[in-house]
């Protein structure tokens, strides 16, 4: 089934000799509970192409379809509530609340919404990812690794249509990206989540079930047959 | 006497007179009174029934929250006193739970039969290749000699896909399970080795060892079967007289184990089909495989918390990681 679909996303900046064409038609289509690898270099428009799918921004032409819905035909506060209840996002510099420990932090985006906490699906999240011991501690006083691993806990508790995570081991060492990229894989296909990563590391994007490749703007190339 | 009279006829004629402008004052005050009522009625009406929608919203919101966590109980849910939409609401729930339990039924029965099947199978197969070996020792002409040593290869073929099948249907329905116990990876590694040792040198293959020491909570038999499948594939695709890795890294969460050939080509695309049941790729036709090895691997491994990385290319290199 699919749960994300973009029909010939256009983003241009500038004009004439000063255009750059960030995205320059891209057609994607990812399955529901796949892990999905969008891979290029600096400058490819991975991480335009992000935040077009995460509806931050605004393509100049094309549409992206969301679990059914064309995000860009909805007014800025309907999509700001349903980037909300349907996106869950994961960044390089994980974007925790520095004044809320680790609890508050995954459940958030859920009592933002107003909604009830499913406690035992959140703390069967919290056991897989390792962070029992730490739910009372505050941002800074976690590594990286750690910090990340509640940014995955929070992006999985509110039980999004889709994760997006933009080079989620970026500030990380290598052997704590792999850590890391271990949890969300395993985590991932525990919760049957839904998710689709940009990176430039290749290690990294072998652990996806799908490999997307981007540059320039256009998607060149990857597997076309994704299975899981 | 005649004053007091005549007072009180006053005040009657008074309150006659006021009473007259009462009469008057009073039906405009019976009218806003009535009115106020009224409106009085409309709002308690109007509270009630957003009261009443709200406690039916509230109800169906959590017969779905139910439904959605697997705890709806039908019989919880008196029909009667239900209103005529978390009637529809509750019988829909009930008849989608039916529609699931179904299919999760026909699908354990699948299930079970394929491992009856394979089951059964077994003892015609070894049968045969009892038969065919006693055949074998037989005086015969070249021409027989020539079918037997087929019927021979084509047996040991069949014994090992119906092995492999039985194996993954065990797992499958769950008729064995995984006991994850306390075990040391490098003795397990080490094991691995040994029994691939022959097979190795009869192809002039080397394989170099570098684990790092770690005590992880597995299933011994199940891991192993795990990674013989994976190393017993790099010694099949190897070339000949090349080196094979095998290298276990401890991560703060995962254990890694690496191994990596030299020899037939993982092509890209097809770093996931690969763990496909019965996937053999173009480029494997020549040698013996049935396909169920690393789809096997791949089971035991996710059931342990783990997952299998694959680094394609002529010198691909298969990772393991195993939570500790």
């Amino acid at each position: 089934m699919e749960i994300l679909k973009t029909m010939n996303l256009l983003k241009y900046y500038g004009k004439d000799e000063n255009e750059v064409r960030a995205l320059d038609g891209v057609n994607l289509s990812i399955m529901k509970g796949s892990f999905t690898a969008i891979v290029g270099t600096s400058g490819s428009g991975k991480s335009t192409l992000l935040h077009m799918l995460g509806g931050l921004d605004r393509p100049t032409s094309g549409s992206v379809i969301v679990d059914g819905k064309e995000i860009f035909r909805l007014k800025d506060e309907e999509l700001t509530i349903f980037r909300r209840r349907k996106i869950g996002f994961i960044f390089q510099n994980y974007n925790l609340v520095p004044v809320l420990n680790v609890y508050e932090n995954i459940v958030l985006p859920i009592e933002l919404d107003g909604n009830k906490v499913d406690e035992s699906y959140v703390n069967d999240i919290i056991k897989t990812l390792g962070l029992e011991k730490k739910l009372n501690s505050l941002p800074n006083n976690l590594s990286g690794g750690q910090q990340q691993r509640v940014a995955i806990a929070r992006a999985l508790a509110s039980k999004p249509a889709i994760i997006l995570a933009d080079e989620p081991t970026g500030n990380l060492d290598s052997k704590t990206s792999m850590d890391v990229m271990g949890l969300l894989k395993v985590t991932s296909a525990k919760f049957k989540q839904t998710i689709v990563m940009i990176t430039h590391n290749e290690e990294i994007s072998q652990l996806a079930d799908c490999i997307i490749r981007i540059e320039d703007g256009k998607i060149v190339g990857g597997e076309q047959a994704c299975t899981r | 006497m005649g004053l007091v009279i005549h007072g009180w006829c006053k005040e009657e004629r008074f309150h006659e007179e006021n009473g007259n402008k009462r009469g008057i004052v009073m039906s405009d005050t019976y009218i806003i009174v009535v009115f106020t009522i009224l409106l009085l009625v409309i709002l308690v009406l109007y509270v009630f029934e957003i009261s009443r929608t709200r406690r039916i919203l509230n109800h169906i919101s959590n017969m779905l929250l139910e439904a959605k966590n697997g705890t709806f109980i039908e019989s919880c849910y008196d029909e009667t006193k239900l209103s005529s939409v978390e009637g529809q609401m509750k019988e829909w729930i009930a008849s989608s739970i039916t529609t699931s339990n179904q299919l999760e039924k026909e699908r354990d029965c699948i299930k079970t039969t394929i491992s009856d099947i394979s089951h059964q199978t077994k003892t015609p197969i070894s049968n045969i290749s009892i038969y065919t070996e006693l055949l074998s020792e037989q005086e015969l002409p070249e021409d027989s000699k020539e079918y037997v040593q087929r019927l021979r290869e084509q047996s040991q073929k069949l014994n090992f896909l119906i092995e492999a099948l039985v194996k993954s249907s065990r797992l499958e329905t769950k008729v064995v399970s995984i006991l994850p116990k306390e075990h040391l990876i490098e003795d397990i590694l080490e094991q691995i080795c040994d029994h691939c040792d022959q097979k190795a040198k009869s192809r002039g293959i080397l394989i170099t060892k570098e684990i790092e020491p770690c005590s992880l909570q597995v299933d011994a038999k199940w891991t192993s079967e795990a990674l013989l499948n994976i190393l017993d594939n790099a010694i099949k695709y190897a070339d000949e007289a090349t080196i094979i890795k095998v290298v276990g890294i401890k991560y703060p969460m995962f254990y890694r184990i690496d191994i990596t050939n030299r020899g037939i080509e993982v092509k890209q695309e097809e770093v996931n089909a690969i763990f496909g049941r019965f996937f053999r790729s173009d480029n494997v036709r020549d040698e013996d495989g049935v396909g169920l090895g690393l789809y096997l691997a791949r089971e035991i491994v996710t059931l342990q918390g783990g997952y299998i990385k694959v680094k394609p290319g002529t010198e691909p290199t298969f990772s393991v990681f195993i939570p500790c």
